[in-house]
């Protein structure tokens, strides 16, 4: 029994002469994997099956085996819509056909002779002419009898040709039966697949806001832990000043405290990021095994569609959107802050009572900013001249005090320099998303509603109070994270915004 | 008898406790705050997760049901196959 092997089904993913190669040597291992794909009651036909049927069928499924990563259902589903059933039973049907087409070439000759032989049997009858027509009427029965046997093994032809027929219309209704229904549960269950996987979206976008805040209020918080530190440390200096110990002065109960209390607060802020870092690993793991178990389903019904239609087709679908990849830190803007008081102009300058000046010990500045001198006074024992500043009674020695009296204009200018940042950088959130308001108003009047932020519904998303201050880079990175994760807004428009905005509230960067 | 000097310094010094313990309640609070925003971050990532992982687990039973959909088309198709290769070799 001769093979019938059925046309690869497959792409032309390998070079043709590979292919020949490959079906030549048919591999066992192929054989087993095939019979192994099949269920126990597949299986069981299979064994009952002819060997001929059994090379067919092996012939069908190698492709779908041979090529690795091919899926198994799009791939059988190929096989059951390749043309080379439809053709075979053409081929049947077309040996029908022709021996259908001999019965009537000799049911015709049959009644012609018997048109032909009543014809002259006439003719005789009307010339009278005395000849016998018994052979006559006996071939015309003989005729009859053998137009009844072909008409009779036609009969039998004709019923295997229009079994043969609806043999292949009830092989093409199955195969569409089983492709439809296949496609319609898939029409079903991807619309909630759909969404399940944009609420996964969603979840990812509200976890980056959330972390951006945590983010930003780590940040904040390890400034303020630092300058208290700062401050702290500059207590500890005016203590030393009275001739306390380093060891009197960690007995105080309060610098006790806050050196346990600003250790605990950079630990718990180290180990919270930690924290955070690893559960936002964990969770985005989590979302993306789960995009990957599902985004095989999406392709999959258009690839029954293509199967289907035997073609392939073009869904007229945008590529599907792959969620934008964002940068996993955004940058951070550190404003560079002003330098102390310039030392080569203020220290030529006496200190006096009224004038500004900075207590410098070894080497480092004490004051945040220069105080004013409110008395200058010799030690009753020493002699050596105290300086003692507005709001404290510390005195200092003269020789750590540097006049800022010629840095006035220096500390005027980082007065003004510091008001001016704090005014930049610094805006409420409220009054942020107020301004940000206004300016989409501004620039696009009636058309700006749908992107007009909910100031309630920004601080219950961000957790952060009206009034808490946030600089301008902060602003735009939660603002950013905001619009994605409440689907507002696309990063290209957001950034045209932004930019509007930034120049419209004067912020330099 | 105090002298002014250390009567100046014990001031000097009372005064700085002030400024020490109106900063450790500062640091208080800075500490608190930080505290606070750790159990509040904390709690609203549970949320997220929780909910990340009741959708993954309808992601599931919708891809467990296609494959349950995708098998019992294969196994049509298989016998759909099986058949009309019968069929073809036998007639």
């Amino acid at each position: 029994m001769t093979s019938e092997k059925i046309p690869s089904t497959k792409k032309p993913e390998a070079p043709s002469s590979a292919v020949e190669t490959a079906e030549a040597s048919y591999s066992s291992e192929i054989v087993e994997k095939v019979e192994n794909s099949f269920s126990p009651e597949n299986k069981g036909f299979f064994n009952r099956i002819s060997e001929g049927a059994k090379e067919m069928a092996h012939s069908a499924y190698e492709g779908l085996y041979k090529i690795p990563g091919v899926n198994k259902v799009v791939g059988k589903m190929e096989i059951a819509y390749n043309q080379f059933w439809i053709d075979k039973n053409e081929e049947k049907k077309a040996g029908l056909r022709d021996k259908l087409n001999g019965f009537d070439r000799k049911t015709s000759a049959l009644d012609k002779s018997k048109s032909d032989a009543e014809d002259l049997m006439r003719r005789m009858k009307i010339e009278d002419k005395n000849i016998p027509t018994g052979s006559l009427l006996l071939k015309l029965k003989e005729w009859d009898k053998q137009k009844a046997d072909l008409l009779n093994k036609r009969d039998a032809v004709q019923t295997k040709f229009e079994a043969r027929e609806n043999k292949v219309k009830l092989f093409t209704n199955e195969r569409d039966r089983i492709a439809d229904k296949l496609i319609g549960h898939y029409n079903e269950k991807l619309g909630p697949l759909e969404k399940n996987l944009s609420d996964l979206n969603t979840s990812r976008d509200e976890l980056e806001l959330t972390f951006a805040v945590a983010e930003m209020r780590h940040r904040d918080k390890t400034v303020e832990l630092d300058k208290l530190d700062k401050e702290k440390t500059r207590l500890e200096g005016l203590l030393r000043e009275t001739g306390m110990s380093d060891r009197q002065i960690k007995d105080f109960e309060s610098v006790k405290y806050m050196d346990e209390s600003i250790a605990s607060g950079r630990e718990e802020i180290r180990l919270e990021k930690e924290l955070l870092a690893k559960k936002e690993r964990e969770i985005e793991i989590k979302i993306a095994k789960a995009e990957e178990k599902a985004n095989p389903f999406r392709d999959k019904k258009n690839e029954f569609i293509r199967v289907k239609d035997s073609r392939p087709i073009d869904m007229g679908v945008k590529p599907r959107e792959k969620v934008e990849e964002h940068e996993d830190r955004e940058k951070i803007n550190i404003h560079e802050r002003h330098k102390g008081i310039n030392k080569d102009e203020a220290k030529d300058v006496v200190p006096k009572v009224g004038g500004l000046a900075q207590w410098v010990s070894q080497g480092a500045v004490q004051f945040e900013k220069p105080m004013r001198i409110v008395d200058i006074t010799p030690d009753p024992v020493s002699g050596e001249m105290y300086v003692f500043f507005e709001g404290s009674n510390v005195g200092v020695r003269l020789s750590e005090v540097e006049s800022a009296e010629r840095g006035d204009e220096v500390e005027e200018a980082e007065k003004k320099l510091e008001e001016l940042d704090k005014d930049k950088e610094k805006l409420s959130t409220l009054d942020y998303i107020i301004k940000w308001n206004d300016f989409l108003k501004g620039k696009y009047k009636k058309e700006a509603l749908a992107e007009i932020v909910e100031p309630k519904d920004f601080l219950k998303a961000t957790r952060l109070s009206g009034d808490y201050k946030l600089e301008f880079a902060d602003f735009k990175k939660l603002m950013f994270k905001y619009l994605k994760y409440k689907k507002i807004s696309s990063r290209e428009k957001f950034t045209r915004d932004i930019n509007g905005f930034e120049k419209s509230i004067g912020v330099q960067e | 008898m105090k002298t002014d000097k250390n009567i100046t310094k014990d001031q000097n010094i009372q005064d700085i406790n002030k400024q020490l313990e109106d900063l450790a309640a500062r640091v208080k609070k800075a500490v608190g705050e930080i505290k606070e925003t750790s159990i509040e971050t904390n709690t609203r990532v549970e949320e997220i997760n929780s909910e990340v992982d009741k959708t993954i687990g309808e992601i599931d039973g919708i891809c467990s049901d296609l494959d349950k959909a995708d098998k019992e088309a294969e196994d049509g198709l298989d016998s759909l196959i099986l058949k009309q290769a019968e069929e073809l070799v036998t007639e």
